[in-house]
């Protein structure tokens, strides 16, 4: 009966130790296919580098609150402009308020500002 | 001054005082019951309760290991069925002895008493200061031998010999006991107990305590769909090319800005989608200047 119940919690660990390995490695994959992950994180999700990579854009970020913030790309190029457009619409995680574009006729570009709320 | 308890039978417990030199005083007779054995710490076992025996080995190097049945030829009962005693050299007789009781006797005995309790068999433990001294222990009559330095059985031929009834007057020397040991099986079951534990506790936090949150509370996902880029698509043909300053989308008021560069672009549009804003649903006008602003219900 010991002997039994030995091998039983020893396969138990064994089965335990090789689910934790298997949701590690799960959800890791799940975290690096979703380009949104870092919005979850409450340090990545302010971090400009972390925006820059999800937007593709030369972009600044101006934090009005803990929670709210500004994301501002200046000199967006036509080309460019309905591509970034569809990028802050698909924001998952956090709540898009404002979506403001504004032509620039000297430089032929646009300069598109967004106000987000963050989870 | 120590107490020992001896227990000659289910029914009857002696309590002795030891003196410095060994000398057991009877103290009075109980018995055994669960609040007064529980105090036990040395226990002295009859031969009711136990089987021992006693060799001389030639040979001086022989030394057995602290699990050795030296007398496991002499035993009926199997190895597992049996406690031991470790093995006992007696120095000044050059004699071995080791005693050994049933499982089922010897756990009787622990079941009766606490886990701390060491229980000697009297028949190795009790000497006296002559060798006519006998005493009942048990269903047997027991003489302490000087030439072995342990006890024997009395034969029953010398059954006109005076038998002490008690331990009174004679000595206790503690050279055999058994003592609880753990079982190698008990111990590979809280072995592998403490290696699941360990096991569980790792893995929640490494991966498990992270998977479950994020079942139980998963992320909120927001629709950010511009509620009003449709509105600008359907008009933005009406729009004068280089006429457009901005435009701004507010998710929360429904609405669409559209800021012209000049008052004047702003009355053509408005005068040209004029004909749009008959249509049912169609999106509230304002015009202020060189602003319009289209705005639809959101739905709450």
């Amino acid at each position: 009966m010991t002997k039994f119940l030995t091998i039983i919690l020893l396969f138990l660990s064994l089965g335990l130790l090789g689910t934790g390995f298997y949701f590690k490695k799960s959800s890791t994959e799940i975290i690096e296919a979703d380009l949104q992950s870092f919005l979850l994180d409450e340090i990545g999700q302010v971090q400009l580098q972390q925006w820059k990579k999800y937007l593709n854009e030369k972009i600044s970020i101006d934090y009005k609150s803990e929670k709210l913030l500004e994301i501002q790309a200046i000199g967006v190029s036509y080309d460019r402009v309905s591509g970034l457009i569809d990028n802050f619409q698909l924001i998952k995680y956090a709540k898009l308020h404002k979506l403001k574009l504004q032509g620039d006729q000297d430089n032929s570009s646009f300069n598109i500002s967004a106000v987000l709320t963050l989870p | 001054m120590k107490k020992i308890f001896r227990l000659v039978s289910p029914k009857i417990l002696e309590v002795y005082s030891v003196q410095r030199s060994g000398k057991l005083s009877l103290l009075n007779v109980q018995e055994p019951t669960p609040k007064n054995s529980s105090k036990i710490r040395h226990l002295l076992i009859s031969s009711d309760y136990s089987n021992w025996d006693t060799t001389q080995i030639e040979n001086v190097a022989y030394k057995p290991n602290h699990d050795s049945n030296i007398f496991g030829s002499k035993s009926l009962l199997r190895n597992e069925h049996v406690v031991l005693t470790e093995p006992f050299y007696n120095l000044n007789t050059q004699y071995w002895a080791q005693a050994w009781t049933p499982k089922d006797s010897l756990n009787s005995v622990w079941k009766l008493t606490s886990k701390k309790t060491v229980v000697f068999p009297e028949a190795l433990n009790i000497s006296a200061s002559d060798d006519n001294k006998c005493w009942q222990s048990g269903p047997l009559h027991l003489k302490y031998s000087k030439e072995t330095g342990f006890s024997s059985i009395l034969p029953e031929t010398m059954g006109d010999q005076e038998v002490s009834k008690t331990l009174e007057g004679f000595f206790f020397s503690p050279n055999v006991k058994f003592e609880r040991r753990r079982s190698k099986n008990s111990f590979s079951v809280a072995l592998s107990s403490i290696t699941f534990l360990a096991c569980a506790t790792f893995v929640w936090n490494y991966s498990l305590q992270e998977t479950v949150n994020a079942w139980l509370k998963p992320p909120i996902i927001y629709e950010n769909q511009l509620k009003t880029i449709s509105i600008f698509r359907d008009y933005q043909n009406h729009i004068s090319d280089g006429s457009l300053s901005s435009v701004e989308f507010d998710q929360r008021k429904g609405s669409m800005t559209l800021i012209f560069v000049s008052g004047a672009e702003a009355k053509s549009f408005r005068n040209k989608i004029m004909q749009l804003q008959n249509r049912k649903g169609a999106p509230k006008l304002q015009i202020n200047k060189d602003t319009v602003i289209l705005t639809v219900e959101v739905p709450k």
